[in-house]
């Protein structure tokens, strides 16, 4: 028995030697390894263009990627989210704690990104390739880390600051950086930036929507507000204010960028100069279950769902024509005719009983319906909870916010645009 | 590669193999639209816009070498012995290849000399003691976690666009950080059991000892590390996990009577406990999952549900609780309830006891077949309003919800999915799994075989038959089968069928 034992063994030995190699090497054909992607500028590039995704997106995206500006405003007393999509109303009612958090929380996105970008930030420089395009792409990924940090020290106060990527053999620990000593970071970086990066890309440019000099100045001048505001600046120190007011002055001294004077709601559905940088998006996503915007805000009877809605204090914050509050008793504003005689931006922002919404071909059942574009927010009107969807209805029936949808724009430097207002009130007194 | 000898009284079985496995998997697609004609349907007679042509390929590949012995021994003793020696393509180079062996040993004592001599043979009329041990391996874990690995970002949702008309940019991800120690995953197999037969075979016993150790089980490090390291983790050869019972049954059978009969029972009980799962520093010692079976609940304890504001203020709430939500417990003291207040509790939905109970009956031409069913020591945990606000809450948890009319309610105010004051992990809503249920009975009646001989049929059955006939359970009172194995409460119902049929054998 022991001899075939032996043979057994033998011939397994055999094959154990016959090499075959082959078999076993295989490598993953839908992905590219370590070796191409620092060896291939372009390769090196689309790595950076995933690192975009740390700007706001205005998709709704089931909440994954959601630009919390408008979220957020169900969350205070602006708007209210019938569905509550972003469980905001845990904050309405003050009991926001961090078991309950959920889609507020972007911590682990956002380092996910963070460590992205010290991975590239640590290979960059070994990528062979044009050194003026190897720069940018730095510069730009540079200015997207602080970006980042930014987005973290905004809602969490001081973080650890980590510059170096991890992996799986690292020593974990980190320390926890102050307040003042990321805004220091921040600001570092973004110099940096701006520094490798180009003052603005023209709309015709190819890198148009990326990364610039001026957008990285921009956030610059924002983080040194926020530094300068009541929450991290108690005692009122002027050297914060007046540095944030520097930083703001530099931007404006680059004298590419002007305020907007033209149509109101052209501010954000046009490219115009008051744009900094934008950030690019499809369109197509607006109208959609799924990613869309506009789908979330438009009426029913437009087959939107209709699950944010203006609450009457916004609406009432529209002034009447000639710039006074609707309390104001000389301001003419007549309760029983709510929507007559409005600030332009009224007309521009709100959708009420009796205004058209969207181009007539885009609702043709309405007209076949015997309709029209005009909303119908009246008991049993198309748009009200008697009307086409009664699931998807509108809450606040009267009224509706047609939040602009910023298609193509996200604006990094607060401008004051009473002045611009006050200009075309005069201009257009019969705007709608 | 086989060998096959006798001598005397040995018997030798062996033979050697090598198996080789590779797949490829290449896909091109090309569409076009509006074909110039439906007489010639090709490629290009289509119009260009809207074309799309694309394509995908992936790879593997996996060897294993195998050797098998068995031996013989005038049918007394039985070895089995077999090696496995296998690489895959999944694991780095030097950690790609792992050798599986096993063995099993027999004695049948029945076959004994003296067992044979002593009469015993009329008692025992069968013994076989059996035990056996073996190593598997399994490299069951998504592909390539040793490389770096970048891929094209395929979400619309993480798209990035460019350039004066919004040109998507393609862009890549980091898929995962490359664990480069990845291997296989094993699992030792202990098992030692016997088989017996009694009463001239008419009294079969079999009975098992078994214990699985899972090592190296692939799983992600992410309660251990940080966050804040961005890390997206592989899978690493971490966990450990024990699995050990019983398995036993008994055969009773009565052919040679005027009623015929057979009635058995099998019974498993098992029991898993974690040895080692990555957990955070930060999880409470009441949380830990190290020494609990898989699976097992971590849940809020509770008093019931408050039942009136003194009791909400007299203890420490969620913020905004009031009389009608659920009373939890504040185990760790702090005066808060947070998740840190959810303990562990020793079950999981995974039974430790699973049995059978097989019954027949046959007299005369009538016979009836009984299988029952059931589990024990398995809790489920159901949210009641999981399903939203589409579906209407059961009828249980209406009637017997909090409202100020009816303060002494058994069950919470009116809650919706997101409710995380009523709609949590808690064990108010853990419900036990028991049950015990009659899977199939069947009745049936076989005519006597010379009446339809002539015309070439050989057996005659009609039979009535039904599925899933009774249960007792105490589940069913809250609307959900015992069976059900998720937290929402949705399963596709067990459905009762009855049958009746005509069975024919030419």
């Amino acid at each position: 028995m022991k001899n075939i034992l032996f043979t057994v063994f033998i011939i397994t030995g055999l094959l154990l030697t016959s090499c075959t190699k082959s078999v076993l090497d295989k490598a993953p054909l839908d992905s590219y390894t370590d070796q191409n992607v620092w060896n291939d500028l372009s390769l090196t590039q689309a790595f950076a263009n995933n690192l975009y995704n740390i700007l706001p997106n205005p998709e709704h995206n089931w909440d994954n990627t959601t630009n919390r500006t408008w979220a957020l405003s169900s969350a205070c007393d602006e708007a209210y989210n019938k569905f509550n999509n972003y469980n905001a109303s845990i904050m309405n009612a003050g009991e926001f704690s961090h078991d309950n958090i959920e889609i507020f929380d972007i911590w682990s996105r956002t380092d996910k990104y963070i460590q992205d970008c010290n991975i590239f930030l640590s290979k960059i420089e070994d990528v062979p390739g044009d050194a003026s395009e190897r720069n940018r792409l730095k510069g730009e990924v540079t200015f997207l880390r602080a970006y980042a940090y930014f987005k973290l020290i905004r809602d969490y106060g001081g973080v650890p600051l980590i510059t170096k990527p991890f992996d799986l053999n690292s020593d974990f620990t980190a320390t926890l950086c102050s307040f003042a000593d990321c805004v220091n970071f921040v600001c570092n970086e973004l110099d940096a930036a701006a520094k490798l990066l180009p003052v603005n890309y023209n709309t015709g440019d190819a890198n148009f929507g990326r990364a610039t000099k001026a957008a990285a100045m921009a956030i610059k001048s924002r983080v040194l507000l926020y530094d300068a505001s009541p929450l991290w600046n108690p005692t009122n120190d002027m050297g914060k204010w007046q540095k944030a007011s520097y930083a703001a002055k530099a931007v404006i001294d680059l004298n590419i960028f002007q305020l907007y004077q033209g149509n109101y709601a052209d501010i954000f559905t046009t490219m115009n100069p008051e744009l900094i940088m934008v950030r690019g998006i499809n369109k197509k996503n607006m109208w959609s279950a799924f990613e869309g915007v506009e789908m979330f805000l438009s009426p029913i009877g437009f087959h939107g769902k209709a699950s944010f809605a203006p609450s009457q204090n916004l609406v009432d914050a529209f002034g009447t024509a000639d710039g006074k509050e609707i309390t104001d008793p000389t301001s003419g504003y007549n309760p029983q005719h709510p929507y007559h005689n409005r600030d332009p931006r009224f007309y521009a922002d709100i959708v009420y009983d009796g205004r058209p919404y969207g181009r007539p071909g885009f609702c043709q059942d309405r007209y076949a319906a015997g309709h029209t574009n005009v909303a119908e927010f009246y008991e049993g009107g198309l748009d009200s909870p008697q009307g086409w969807d009664t699931w998807n209805n509108s809450m606040t029936r009267y009224t509706l916010v047609q939040t602009r949808v910023f298609h193509q724009q996200n604006y990094l430097l607060p401008i004051p645009r009473e002045e611009i207002l006050r200009t075309n009130l005069k201009q257009n007194p019969g705007y709608n | 590669m086989a060998f096959d000898r006798k001598f005397g009284k040995h018997k030798i079985n062996a033979f050697v193999g090598y198996e080789q496995t590779n797949s490829n998997w290449k896909e091109t697609y090309a569409y076009r639209r509006d074909l110039l004609s439906s007489q010639l349907d090709q490629l290009y007679t289509g119009s260009d816009k809207n074309q799309i042509g694309t394509g995908y390929a992936s790879q593997d590949g996996r060897e294993s070498f195998l050797a098998r012995m068995s031996y013989d021994y005038n049918s007394k003793y039985l070895v089995d012995v077999t090696l496995r020696y296998n690489g895959s393509f999944n694991f780095p180079k030097e950690k790609r290849w792992g050798m599986f062996p096993s063995v099993s040993l027999g004695w049948r004592i029945s076959q004994e000399k003296f067992f044979k001599d002593n009469n015993i043979k009329n008692i025992v009329n069968y013994l076989k003691l059996r035990a056996s041990w073996g190593v598997m391996g399994s490299d069951d874990v998504a592909q390539y976690y040793f490389l770096t690995r970048y891929r094209v970002v395929g979400r619309a949702e993480n798209y990035t666009y460019f350039g004066p008309n919004y040109s998507l940019a393609e862009a890549l991800y980091l898929s995962a950080t490359p664990n480069p120690d990845i291997t296989w995953e094993r699992q030792d197999s202990k098992n030692i059991g016997f088989d017996a037969a009694f009463l001239s075979s008419k009294l079969n016993i079999s009975f098992d000892a078994f214990r699985y150790l899972r090592k190296d089980i692939l799983a992600q490090r992410n309660a251990s590390i940080p966050l804040y390291t961005g890390l997206s983790l592989p899978y690493e050869n971490i966990g450990k996990s024990l699995n050990r019972g019983l398995d036993f049954s008994i055969n009773y059978n009565e052919y040679k009577s005027k009623v015929k009969y057979h009635v058995g029972a099998n019974f498993t009980f098992a029991k898993s406990k974690i040895i080692f799962e990555d957990e955070s520093p930060n999880t409470p010692d009441w949380q830990r999952a190290t020494g609990f079976p898989i699976d097992s609940w971590v849940v809020f304890k509770t008093k019931g549900i408050y039942h009136t504001q003194s009791e909400v203020d007299g203890s420490p709430h969620l913020s905004g609780a009031g009389p009608g939500d659920l009373w939890i417990e504040d185990i760790n003291g702090d005066g808060n309830i947070t998740n840190d207040d959810k303990v562990r509790v020793p079950y999981s939905a995974t039974p430790k006891i699973t049995f059978g109970i097989p019954i027949g009956i046959q007299y005369k031409n009538f016979s009836l077949d009984m299988v029952w069913a059931g589990q024990a020591m398995a809790k489920q945990l159901i949210l009641p309003q999981m399903q939203g606000s589409v579906v209407s809450p059961p009828t249980w948890l209406y009637n017997g919800r909090w409202t100020k009319d009816n303060p002494d309610a058994p069950y919470p105010r009116a809650f919706n999915y997101n409710d995380y004051r009523n709609s949590v992990f808690a064990d108010f809503w853990l419900r036990d799994a028991s049950f015990l249920r009659l899977k199939s009975a069947m009745l049936s009646y076989t005519f006597s075989s010379h009446y339809f001989k002539k015309v070439g049929i050989s057996k005659l059955k009609i039979y009535i038959v039904g599925f899933n006939l009774f249960s007792i359970d105490g589940m069913r009172k809250f609307g959900v089968d015992p069976e059900t194995n998720n937290i929402t409460g949705i399963a596709y119902p067990q459905t009762r069928i009855f049958k009746c049929g005509l069975n024919v054998e030419l």
